[in-house]
């Protein structure tokens, strides 16, 4: 009967596991108002259930826009059933009030499309504190940097290039800029999020933490503005936006919930409608007069050093020795200060290059401002002179100055120094090696092909292999193999030990031949035998040697009425007047005794 | 001739074709190389490394060969790993940073301290070495201990010493590979247009563009699609993970 229970059961949890691979996949698209104020988002979900998803098409409808915020998946197995659900998250806004349809999404399911319903959207007219110029094409052609069109009622992000003098940067330019998010006093904004760089070819360097927090006045608007400092720099040539979000969460009335009723109905304006707190996001605003142009450095006049610096650098600092030998490296520092990108900038050569060496060395930035802009970067770094005498040296870098747009070699000024010793031969291994990347650098070619193969290596390091911990577990187990080994030897040559055995061993000789005295009847040889044994057993105790024992010394720490020390008195009268004739018998007694002595000598001896 | 003089014979000989074979194939990409034919080289230095294994010269090659050709994002990459395995090549590294230049994408890391400095004058494989070498000088010493003791007294300064040498030698390597435990997740970008997506689909929006040749950090994946956060930005966002091949083999 169990077993046809076991065979019933297994085989309804296969068939719902079996039903559950099998289920279809869907997919749906909801809105989460259907009714919303114009410039608010709402937000729009689609799911798709038990499928992979190879591409998603949003549709486009005019005067909304729709705005992918994220994304997530899940997995539930509810009774037996298996269903997995992604989850993108849209944001639908429009400038505009009417009544839209949404096209339909096209989902690209298991190599299958599918195609979502069409959703209803109707945009109100927005709320009476909504700022002028809201609405699309209100905006007189080219106000847009100047007035920003305030596209959420929660605010925006402005972007402040610091360098007013010319509309373009250049590749590599990290350019300083104040980033400001301007928040309406009236929005309820509750916490802000980093700023994040958006669809753009830029990057932020050297985001501030903590922004400035000041109240400002906007086309008569009261704004908090958060000011951020920042460097921001482009990758590639070319015009584009900079595009950056600020994720924010405010505190909204959530009027969805009220019954939609005549404003003359509610004279609070929603007042008393119930708080939520709403994840929003500021963003810049799109437009030509906010684009930047992007220019590429030029190839033209590019130094061999340059290492893509760009900005306005000099020599702050320098100290060359006077005296060189050559052959001997010695260390040299310099610092340069100014503003620009200097995590790009080159480590200085020593002029005139052929006749030194130098080495990479090591660098650190001081930086002079908020944005780490400006500032100081000093190097330290070894260099060695291949020609003897009298020598004129100097330091040399080069960048790239945007104000300019030409490339700056910058030398420092001549010092004299002594090289002792006669002029390095050309010609050595090492010396060949690190020249190759420099005749390479200086012709701006690549240095040759390797004709000679080296032996093939995995490229994961061996601290990422198994064998690593390997390696490192039989290490351990040397130094316990180790540690083992040297415990029991220790305890092998203990010489506490050592001595211990020595006179159980004494004792056990001596208590033997006692015995074999005592059988024969020999009573001068049984206590010669017996004060041997007690010697032995009292110098293992008092650590003294055993035939320095005498009745002296006994009664001198024992009390004189012990049976030991009767044991030694009697051993004494016996060896100095022997009997003439075996008496066996008597030895019994004493045999007796000895054994009872020696049993209580054995946990201590007091003394 | 006996028989394990024959084996011998045998293994020797399959070893020095094998290196013969391996030469000849590395001179015919460098022929090609040397003849203009820069595609056909840098298969041929390809089909080297799928074959016989990654060697810093074959990578070094490739990245030669991939420069030449305008593909500044797989050259990069190609150094980035010779690099790897000869990281003080002057060949390498002057070429490297040829190809940073071509890209517009120069080496933005940050520049360090001189403790960190330290950390990276020895390459990762390097650095596990010399954490191996920390470990046996003590485990050797007290493996001496045990078996003889220190019957003399240089015998005995000698392993405290080692002892000594080999935990502090031991600690700086295993603080370097925790310090740089993260470069397993780089990767460079090698697509000539890359844009990063804010979700792992490719209509989604952009996050950013990044430019070929960037180091980036490998994060989550999803359906051929990984996160990726570019090195010394805050830009990060989605990539297909065929445009962002990681520097190490990964998974193991």
């Amino acid at each position: 009967m169990l077993r046809m229970f076991l065979l019933a059961g297994i085989a309804l949890l296969t068939s719902s596991l079996l039903s559950g691979h099998a289920m279809a996949a869907a997919v749906t698209a909801t809105l989460e108002k259907s009714s919303i104020p114009a410039g608010e988002p709402a937000s729009l979900s689609l799911e798709i259930t038990n499928g992979n998803v190879t591409g998603i098409t949003p549709p486009t409808l005019p005067d909304v826009t729709l705005t992918q915020r994220g994304h997530s998946s899940s997995t539930s197995f509810i009774n037996g059933r298996v269903s997995s659900t992604v989850t993108v998250i849209y944001l639908v806004e429009s400038l505009k009030p009417g009544d839209y349809t949404i096209p339909p999404f096209s989902v690209m399911v298991d190599g299958v499309e599918m195609k979502t319903a069409p959703l209803k959207l109707k945009v109100t007219a927005s709320s009476a504190q909504a700022p002028q110029g809201l609405q699309q094409g209100n905006t007189p052609p080219g106000a847009n940097a100047a007035a920003p069109q305030d596209t959420s009622s929660f605010g925006f992000v402005t972007v402040e290039p610091a360098a007013k003098d010319r509309n373009y940067s250049w590749v590599g330019e990290i350019a300083p800029v104040r980033i400001k998010a301007w928040v309406p006093v009236d929005a309820q904004v509750t916490r802000v999020a980093k700023i994040q760089p958006g669809g753009s070819a830029f990057t932020l360097h050297n985001l501030s933490e903590k922004p400035e927090q000041k109240q400002e006045i906007r086309n008569g608007r009261r704004y908090t503005v958060l000011t951020y400092y920042a460097g921001l720099s482009a990758t590639k040539a070319g015009i584009y936006v900079p595009d950056l979000t600020l994720s924010a969460t405010a505190v909204v009335r959530d009027t969805s919930r009220r019954r939609p009723r005549d404003p003359f109905d509610d004279p609070f304006a929603g007042f008393f409608a119930p708080s939520i707190q709403k994840d929003v996001e500021l963003k810049t605003l799109s437009g030509d007069d906010s684009a930047i142009e992007v220019r590429a450095l030029p190839l033209d006049g590019r130094p061999a050093d340059f290492n893509g610096a760009v900005g306005n650098f000099k020599f702050e600092h320098l100290n060359v020795p006077n005296q060189w030998q050559t052959g001997e490296p010695q260390s040299v520092s310099a610092v340069i200060g100014g503003e620009g990108n200097f995590n790009l900038l080159a480590q200085p050569e020593v002029q005139p290059a052929p006749d030194w060496k130098c080495y990479t060395g090591q660098s650190e930035f001081t930086p002079k401002d908020a944005a780490s802009f400006s500032g100081s970067q000093s190097f330290r770094f070894t260099a060695m002179p291949r020609k003897g005498g009298p020598q004129k040296v100097q330091l040399a870098f080069s960048y790239f100055d945007p104000a300019t747009g030409r490339y700056e070699s910058v030398m420092s000024p001549l010092q004299n120094i002594e090289v002792r010793g006669a002029d390095l031969t050309e010609g050595k291994p090492a010396e060949a090696a690190v020249e190759a990347p420099k005749k390479a650098a200086a012709t701006d070619t690549l240095a040759p092909l390797h004709t000679e193969d080296t032996a093939a290596h995995d490229l994961l390091p061996l601290a990422f292999r198994p064998a690593f911990k390997f390696v490192l577990g039989s290490t351990g187990a040397l130094l316990m193999a180790g540690l083992l080994l040297g415990w029991a030897r220790s305890v092998r040559h203990d010489p506490a030990r050592t001595a211990r055995e020595a006179a159980e061993r004494a004792e056990r000789e001596a208590m033997h031949e006692a015995e074999s005295f005592a059988a024969r009847g020999d009573i001068a040889g049984f206590f010669a035998a017996a004060r041997r044994a007690l010697q032995v057993k009292l110098a293992a105790a008092w650590s003294r040697p055993a035939q320095a024992i005498t009745l002296a010394d006994v009664t001198a720490r024992v009390p004189a009425d012990s049976p030991l020390v009767e044991f030694f008195r009697e051993a004494d009268r016996v060896s100095y007047s022997p009997p003439a004739e075996p008496q066996a018998e008597n030895l019994t007694t004493w045999r007796a005794r000895l054994r009872e002595v020696l049993q209580t000598l054995n946990p201590a001896v007091p003394g | 001739m006996s028989v394990s003089r024959k084996l011998l014979l045998c293994v020797f000989l399959l070893l020095a074709g094998g290196v013969f074979v391996r030469a000849a194939a590395m001179e015919d990409a460098n022929a090609s190389f040397n003849a203009g034919d820069f595609s056909k080289a840098a298969i041929a230095y390809e089909s080297l490394i799928a074959k016989n294994g990654a060697t810093a010269s074959t990578l070094y090659n490739l990245g030669n060969s991939r420069f030449r050709l305008k593909e500044y994002g797989p050259a990069i990459l190609a150094y980035e790993r010779a690099s790897l395995l000869s990281p003080r090549d002057p060949d390498v590294r002057a070429n490297l940073k040829l190809a940073r230049q071509a890209a517009a994408s120069y080496d933005e890391s940050e520049t360090h301290p001189w403790w960190q400095s330290v950390l990276l004058a020895l390459s990762l494989h390097e650095w596990s070495w010399v954490v191996i070498i920390g470990a046996m000088l003590p485990a050797l010493a007290t493996l001496a201990w045990g078996l003889a003791g220190f019957s003399r007294p240089w015998l005995k300064r000698s392993a405290i010493a080692a002892l000594v040498v080999g935990i502090l030698v031991g600690s700086l390597g295993s603080f370097a590979l925790w310090h740089r435990r993260d470069e397993r997740n780089l990767a460079i970008i090698t697509a000539a247009e890359p844009t990063l997506r804010l979700s792992p689909f490719p209509e989604a929006a952009s996050a950013g563009s990044p430019g070929t040749g960037r180091i980036v950090r490998l994060g989550d994946r999803s359906n051929g699609w990984v996160h990726v956060s570019v090195s010394g930005s805050t830009l990060s966002g989605w990539l297909p993970e065929k445009d962002a091949p990681p520097l190490m083999p990964q998974g193991s």
